[in-house]
């Protein structure tokens, strides 16, 4: 995705002795519409990414407590040495 | 522009990036649904019951891996998906998505669905996952795809994995009831892609993929589907006579097979000229693609239906 971003910028030649790498400068070869169209399109992509994060926490949280609730009883299990049944 | 979306903004294909959607486009939402139905049926009909939320998250990775098995696939096939009407606008070959992306994408997304199913159900069905991955993208899409008209009937196995996995998820071991269930789908692929390259073959022919009515023309194809029509609905008898399955899936196995059975006739006695080239615009064939599709959602779901009513056995007088 982020190839899209970098490749909107352009910077201009600079004279040699101007020249700093570190500059970056956005040309603004874009009208104002396809500026504002790809800021959109970038905001959809953050936002769903986002949410594509909080469903993983919310996935491991309830795959951890499913797990520990699959096991069982502890009190059937749990003595020194012992490990959780598994399937 | 391909997105075909933004009006007086709209970017150059090259500027414009990818949408959310066009990420889910890559993972083939359509087979996925069948993909996850066949194993929920799978789990469903499995004699030891799941947690409930583990099961759902074995379902999710099932998902996932036919979704990435998708991306890669469309990854590898961008060439060929590019000349074909019917796969132009898919995201890669559009270039919404660029091909390392998709290839990076459906990698991280068959690994992560091949752990998360080892965690939330065994390690058994992680591995049988895996190895249906690899078998629909290196076996049949990279392998089989291009060289043979075959290419369907052995590359129809990938799909056929998932109530094997969905079974295996629930019970940690391989029986005889998920393998009926594979051999099922696996007859069942052949006359449902057929029945669709009969009526698309002008694009796989531009594509080069070898599919059976390019190669041995359609009239052998029809022969072929009306063959593996028969072998699909007798092997859909199987679990009644391996007594896995009750009188309600009978019925509805020979009521489905006997509208299957037709559509094939249907197909075989097709309207054609002396090559074998539809007179009808091969409606028969899209009517028996269109059927496919509903005989396998009915049949899995009349084999649920009737794993669930036997369950309730006790509550009938």
């Amino acid at each position: 995705m982020a190839h899209a971003v970098s490749e909107t910028r352009h910077p201009t030649t600079p004279r040699a002795e101007e020249h700093d790498p570190q500059a970056v400068e956005v040309v603004a070869h874009l009208s104002r519409a396809q500026s504002e169209e790809l800021a959109r399109r970038r905001r959809v992509r953050n936002r769903a990414l986002g949410l594509v994060l909080l469903g993983l926490v919310a996935l491991f949280f309830a795959l951890s407590v499913s797990r520990l609730a699959d096991v069982g009883d502890p009190q059937k299990w749990s003595r020194p040495g012992a490990i959780a049944p598994s399937r | 522009m391909a997105t075909g979306r933004g009006g007086a903004g709209a970017l150059a294909p090259d500027l414009a990036g990818s949408e959310p959607r066009d990420w889910l486009l890559l993972l083939k939402p359509r087979v996925v649904l069948l993909v996850v139905y066949t194993g929920v049926v799978g789990l469903v009909i499995a004699p030891e019951p799941m947690h409930p939320v583990l099961g759902a998250i074995a379902l999710l990775a099932i998902a996932l891996g036919a979704g990435a098995s998708g991306a890669l696939n469309m990854w590898y096939d961008r060439d060929i998906d590019a000349v074909m009407r019917r796969t132009a606008a898919r995201p890669l070959p559009a270039g919404r998505i660029a091909p390392e992306d998709a290839a990076a994408f459906g990698l991280a997304l068959a690994l992560f669905s091949v752990v998360l199913i080892g965690l939330a159900a065994n390690w058994l069905a992680a591995v049988i996952l895996a190895f249906s991955i690899v078998f629909y993208v290196v076996i049949y899409t990279m392998g089989l795809k291009r060289r043979t008209a075959q290419n369907i009937v052995i590359g129809g196995a990938a799909g056929a994995f998932p109530p094997v996995i969905g079974w295996v998820a629930a019970t940690g071991s391989i029986d005889l009831a998920p393998l009926v269930l594979f051999l099922i789908v696996f007859l069942w692929t052949p006359p449902h892609f057929w029945s669709l390259a009969l009526f698309a073959h002008a694009d796989y022919a531009r594509a080069g993929v070898p599919m059976l009515p390019v190669v041995a023309g359609p009239r052998a194809t029809r022969r072929q589907i009306a063959l593996y029509t028969v072998l699909v609905v007798c092997s859909s008898l199987a679990p009644v006579g391996l007594g896995f399955a009750g009188l309600l899936y009978g019925v509805a196995a020979v009521v489905l097979g006997a509208l299957f059975l037709r559509h094939a006739w249907a197909v075989l006695h097709d309207a054609q000229d002396e090559a074998g080239r539809s007179l009808s615009g091969d409606r028969p064939a899209r009517a028996c693609f269109r059927f496919s599709i509903t005989y396998l959602f009915a049949l899995f779901g009349a084999l649920a239906l009737d794993h669930a009513l036997g369950g309730m056995a006790w509550l009938m007088p």
